[in-house]
């Protein structure tokens, strides 16, 4: 099957300051995609690509099957996008904004509206001028799902909602899944993302430095250890050679270790089984390291 | 009216355009009201006629004996100056919000982010343009109409129709010049002192025209000397200068959609 979106060395640069680079993307139907960087890095300019608000310097994209230079508005007509800054229509009710956004769309505001209306608890009679942020927020969301489109381009959609309505969103995300469509939503916050997608990509400073699916980057999580022994260990560093092991270090008289493990921990624990152990505690699996561990300059820690 | 990229702006601009109307009428009947006292007065001419023609001319007035006639009175007071002015300054606004400012706040994003054209949106701009422009000169051509047997004004209708239909090309002029920067540069306060720029400049070279022999040349390329001469209101629809004014703006308008279609949003 053709993916939804397909970049082939997608490249923006704004003057020489760069947006993207040689970027390659593929995102599958019926997935919910994150795409996840630190502000800057350049979601919001992929973004942008796609939806032919700018226009690449190199390379080709492709969306639901048609090309953005070609063919953007047929694609616009079977996208929704959530803006990352929430600038609205200041002068329209909530209301008038969504019958607004209908009539561009050649067509009147959809059944649909009314239970993500109430699920999202959203007040549209009031002046969007006057919406908290959180409100408009919810509106942004509103304009972006009612429709059914086949790709959800979501820019940073939890910025400022509660987390209540977090969960409703996903909820809401998961069902358009459900039904074969497909979500790309970008945040800077790994655990938001972690809870819906099924893969994510990783950008920084305008290059993908990485795609991996959830369970891919859990295996990839990096995990603290902290071993305490009843006795002070003697001899050689008791963990050479286990090629998990990225960092350890002996504290108290060496009594005890200090343990940073990637992936599973059971050839450690394997390990360990030669001395008394007194305590042994793992700070769970965090996906924000396996995360910031792409960032992480190559230094060298006393890894092998 | 919430319907398209046009009925938007018309929607947005529908409470504001009451005082643009208001404050248009009433120039229009101040101005008016003045005619039965002025006319026929020998002093008031002379005092013209001790003031440089150059300073007559940037108002409309080829001879002070103009002044004291309704035709040359109106056309002075309000084609010539502050009426018109008033009606190219809504023109203006119009191009520079739509784009220019949409962009600024960043809400052209959600608007381009939709199924519609840019080439719709300049399209729709320059529609809404016409309309809004359009009901100030009708209001202006229904005052003139209702007032004339009022104040004795001595207006033709032909007149009346030819200066209005006139002053709203000379508007489009220069909200279309003024859509073609906001398009190209995506920039408020560039587009805003572009436009103010060329309607000034535009102004006072057609006016010192008539004493700086150096600037007729010049003279003849400003859309003021092309909707003034001869006077629309006394000589009624001057079908050249129109066919001229709206090919100027079209021009423009298709500058607009190419610049447009070329460039990059701003976040």
């Amino acid at each position: 099957m053709e993916p939804v979106i397909h970049t082939q060395g997608l490249t923006k640069y704004y003057g020489k300051v760069l947006g993207v680079q040689n970027l390659d993307l593929e995102v599958q139907p019926g997935e919910i995609f994150g795409f996840i960087g630190p502000n800057g890095a350049g979601k919001s300019t992929t973004i942008r690509l796609l939806l032919d608000l700018i226009r690449p310097d190199a390379g080709t994209a492709r969306v639901l099957g048609m090309d953005v230079a070609a063919s953007s508005r047929a694609i616009r007509r079977r996208v929704g996008y959530l803006p990352g800054e929430l600038a609205l229509f200041e002068s329209m009710t909530g209301r008038q904004l969504l019958d607004f956004v209908s009539a561009l769309r050649g067509s009147k505001p959809p059944a649909l509206v009314a239970s993500i209306v109430d699920a999202l608890d959203l007040d549209l009679d009031r002046k969007v001028r006057n919406y908290s942020s959180g409100n408009r927020q919810k509106l942004a969301i509103t304009q972006a799902l009612m429709h059914r489109p086949d790709l959800l381009i979501l820019d940073e959609p939890t910025n400022s909602l509660d987390p209540l309505i977090q969960q409703v969103l996903h909820g809401l995300l998961a069902e358009a899944r459900d039904e074969g469509r497909s979500v790309f939503l970008s945040s800077h916050v790994l655990p938001e993302v972690e809870r819906v997608a099924d893969r994510v990509g990783i950008i920084r400073n305008g290059e993908l430095v990485a795609i991996e699916s959830i369970a891919g980057l859990k295996a990839r999580a990096v995990h603290r250890l902290e071993v305490r022994f009843a006795e002070p260990i003697s001899g050689d560093d008791p963990f050479a050679g286990i090629d998990t092991v990225r960092a350890a270090e002996l504290a108290d008289g060496r009594r005890i270790a200090h343990l940073l493990v990637e992936g599973s921990v059971d050839a450690v624990v394997k390990r360990l089984a030669s001395f008394t152990v007194e305590s042994l505690v793992s700070h769970d699996a965090d996906l924000e390291e396996a995360f910031l561990a792409y960032y992480a300059p190559a230094e060298p820690v006393d890894a092998a | 009216m919430l319907r398209s990229v046009f009925g938007k702006i018309v929607w947005e601009r529908q409470r504001g355009l009451l005082w643009w109307v208001g404050g248009l009428v009433a120039l229009a009947l101040i101005t008016v009201a003045f005619v039965p006292t002025l006319r026929d007065q020998a002093g008031f001419v002379e005092l013209f006629e001790s003031l440089p023609q150059g300073f007559l001319s940037m108002f409309g007035v080829e001879s002070a004996a103009d002044l004291v006639t309704p035709v040359g009175l109106i056309n002075s007071r309000l084609y010539a100056s502050v009426g018109s002015i008033v009606i190219i300054i809504l023109a203006i606004s119009v191009a520079t919000r739509s784009i220019a400012g949409e962009e600024e706040s960043g809400v052209l994003d959600m608007l381009l982010a939709q199924p519609v054209t840019r080439t719709r949106v300049v399209l729709d701009t320059v529609a809404a343009m016409i309309v809004l422009t359009g009901i100030l000169a009708v209001a202006l051509a229904v005052t003139l109409l209702m007032t004339n047997p009022v104040f004795d004004l001595d207006l033709t209708v032909s007149g009346i129709i030819g200066a209005n239909f006139g002053v709203l090309l000379l508007a489009l002029v220069y909200g279309t010049l003024a859509l073609l920067v906001a398009a190209a540069t995506g920039n408020r306060a560039v587009t805003l002192g572009v436009a103010t720029a060329v309607v000034i400049g535009g102004f006072f070279i057609n006016g010192l025209s008539e004493l700086v022999t150096e600037l007729r040349g010049v003279a003849a390329f400003m859309p003021f000397k092309w909707f003034l001469e001869p006077n629309p209101l006394a000589t009624g629809v001057d079908w050249g200068s129109i066919v001229l004014m709206a090919a100027v703006s079209a021009a423009f308008t298709i500058l607009a959609v190419v610049a447009f279609n070329r460039r990059d949003i701003a976040t």
